[in-house]
This record gives structure tokens, C-alpha cells and sequence, in this order.
């Protein structure tokens, strides 16, 4: 519960710290901003470290193959970098730059994703009468 | 660790304000300029520095 | 029937664990997208064992992107060392009094523990400072070896000199 406290605590002070400085110098609201919620993205690292334990877990558990687990778990990764970037980008006025961003992020989620397609490409082939 | 950099980020802002005004009116006003990119610089700096932490936490999160 | 216990539970752990990831990404367009990705993954490991039951080979292995990049990281990282070492040394035997000599380590920079083969000093162009006590050669390299065995990574390297 400290946590939820905590991350309550840095957003709210974010937005005061807006609100003051945005009429003296708007461009330093968007530093604020953030800034802010890098603070909130750090105290969720903890947190994630246990869930992907778990996941390691699950993982072990039900043996499914190895290298399908690394593959999820980048495009996890990539999935979150390339959705904190978009925002930012969003934040400071460029949302175009962020739609490039996302694109790009996508783009690399199929190229690590690709392998797997064609594997059942393979399976199915194999299976057909030639 | 974690509020103070909003505050310190705040404080920045509001001090190159004050100061960028002071110089302007006592007529000197590139300096109140290089005050304000200085102050920009600055803070651009920290951000940085906590963007890039929070980058190589996500890598050793997910072992890239 | 253990064969098709663990296919079952490979299901359920692909499924379950894309319900999960679905939790934690819960950001926009990127969700979309990694919810078509996840289906294929669960498709790939309800059809995996297939193969298996028609009695034909398939080769399940996904290239591997990642030892070219790690091989340059490391190669970078391992360099940053070296040099950090390298810096900490001549400062350490400038601090005892001996100056203008030049330290060259060299190493396996693709290791992932950076190993050291040797240390060469050279000592051609060696100055003392004022309150050096015996300033000659014999002495610089004991002080020379003695701060290399207080460094805990250069201990045991074999150290040459030019002279």
C-alpha cells in the first residue's frame, strides 16, 4: 500500500509543480511532466521484477520452448520503451514523432515475431500430402 | 531520491524566470538569454540522466 | 498419454500467461498489436506437437539475433574497464612518487570477465618526485609491483618491464 501512496503522491505533486510554474515558463512544465512520470515508471520496476519471476515460473512449469519465451518477453519490453517514448513525444507537442515511434516499435515486434509465423508455415506444410 | 528532482526541476524554472526578468529590465538582455538556455541546458541535462536510468532498468529487466 | 498432459499444459501456460501480459500492457495501440502476436504464439504451441504424432522431424529453432550485439557491448564494456583500470594505476604510482612512466595491459577484451594476460611497464623515460627515497630503478619496480598487488584485479599478471 506504501507504494500506491507513494506514486498518488508524485502525480499529484507533478501536477502542482505544473500549475506553478506553466504561467512563469510553460516550457518547463513539460520537463515537470516527465520527469514525473519517469519517478512513477521507476517504483513500478520492483514490482514487474516479480511479476516476470512468476512468469519465469509459469514457464518452467508447463515447458513450453524456451526461445518462444525470450521472444515474448522482448516484445514486452519493446512494447513498453516504445509506448513511454510515443507519450513523451505526445507531452511535448510532437505526437507525429510518436506515431513514427509506435510504428517503428511495431515494425520490430513482427521482425522478432516473424520466426514463429514461419514455423507454422512449416507444420502446416509438413503436414500436406506433396 | 525520488520528489526532489521535481523540485529541484521547479526551482530552475522559477529562479531563470526571475532572473531572465531582472536582467531584461536592467537592459542586458542576451545575458538574460544565455541565463535562460542555461537553465534549460540544465535541467535538459538532469532529465537525461534519469531517462537513461530508466532505460538501462527496463534492459535489466527484461535481459537484453 | 504424458505427451499430451504436457501438450495440454503448454497450452494453458501460453494462454494464461497472454492473459497476464495483457494486464500489464495495457497502453493503447501497442495492445492491439500484441494480442495478434500472442495468438500466434498460442496457435504455433496448440499445432507443435503435430509433427511429432506423424512421426517427422521439424527443426524449432529461432535464430538467435542477440550474440553479435552482446559480442560489441561487451567488447565496449570490457574496453571502459581496461581504460578505467589503466587510468586508476599510473594515478596510484604517480601518487607514490613515480612519474613518466607508460603502462600498457593487455587483455582478452571479448571475455565476459575481462582476463588480463600481462602488464608491460616501461620505464625509459622514469623521473622521481623530491621525497622519493632510492631513486633507482630496482626500487620503482617494487613500488610498481607492490600497487599492482594491492589492485585485486591484476593480481598474479605476469608484469614486464622494458629494461
Amino acid at each position: 500500500m506504501d507504494s500506491l501512496y507513494k506514486i498518488i503522491g508524485v502525480a499529484l505533486i507533478t501536477c502542482i509543480a505544473t500549475l506553478v510554474v506553466k504561467p512563469v515558463r510553460p516550457d518547463f512544465a513539460v520537463f515537470i511532466s516527465i520527469v514525473g512520470g519517469i519517478i512513477i515508471l521507476f517504483m513500478l520496476a520492483g514490482y514487474l521484477t516479480e511479476i516476470f519471476d512468476v512468469f519465469n515460473q509459469i514457464f518452467n512449469f508447463t515447458n513450453v520452448n524456451s526461445s518462444i519465451y525470450k521472444i515474448i518477453f522482448k516484445i514486452i519490453g519493446v512494447g513498453y520503451l516504445v509506448e513511454f517514448t510515443a507519450s513523451l513525444c505526445a507531452d511535448s507537442g510532437n505526437s507525429s514523432l510518436g506515431d513514427k515511434v509506435l510504428l517503428g516499435g511495431k515494425i520490430i515486434i513482427l521482425v522478432m515475431a516473424l520466426p514463429i509465423v514461419t514455423s507454422i508455415l512449416e507444420i502446416v506444410m509438413e503436414l500436406l500430402p506433396t | 531520491m525520488e520528489v526532489e528532482i521535481i523540485f529541484k526541476i521547479a526551482a530552475i524554472g522559477i529562479l531563470t524566470a526571475v532572473v531572465s526578468q531582472i536582467l531584461k529590465n536592467s537592459g542586458k538582455e542576451d545575458i538574460s538569454t544565455l541565463a535562460t538556455l542555461a537553465g534549460v541546458v540544465i535541467v535538459l541535462i538532469m532529465v537525461i540522466n534519469l531517462i537513461a536510468d530508466l532505460f538501462d532498468t527496463i534492459r535489466t529487466i527484461f535481459n537484453f | 498419454m504424458s505427451g499430451i498432459s504436457a501438450w495440454l499444459l503448454s497450452i494453458t501456460g501460453v494462454v494464461l500467461l497472454s492473459v497476464l501480459c495483457e494486464f500489464i500492457l495495457p497502453e493503447g495501440q501497442i495492445n492491439r498489436y500484441t494480442r495478434v502476436i500472442f495468438s500466434f504464439v498460442t496457435l504455433f504451441v496448440i499445432i507443435s506437437p503435430l509433427p511429432l504424432l506423424l512421426n517427422k522431424e521439424i527443426d524449432f529453432s529461432f535464430p538467435n539475433y542477440d550474440y553479435t550485439l552482446q559480442e560489441d557491448y561487451l567488447y565496449e564494456l570490457n574496453l571502459n574497464k581496461l581504460d578505467a583500470i589503466q587510468t586508476d594505476l599510473q594515478a596510484e604510482i604517480e601518487d607514490a612518487g613515480i612519474y613518466n612512466i607508460k603502462i600498457s595491459i593487455s587483455a582478452n577484451a571479448y571475455s565476459e570477465n575481462l582476463e588480463i594476460y600481462s602488464i608491460y611497464v616501461e620505464l625509459c623515460d622514469i623521473s622521481f618526485s623530491a621525497d622519493f627515497e632510492n631513486k633507482n630503478i630496482s626500487e620503482a619496480k617494487h613500488v610498481i609491483e607492490e600497487i599492482i598487488s594491492y589492485m585485486p584485479s591484476l593480481k598474479d599478471v605476469p608484469i614486464s618491464y622494458d629494461s
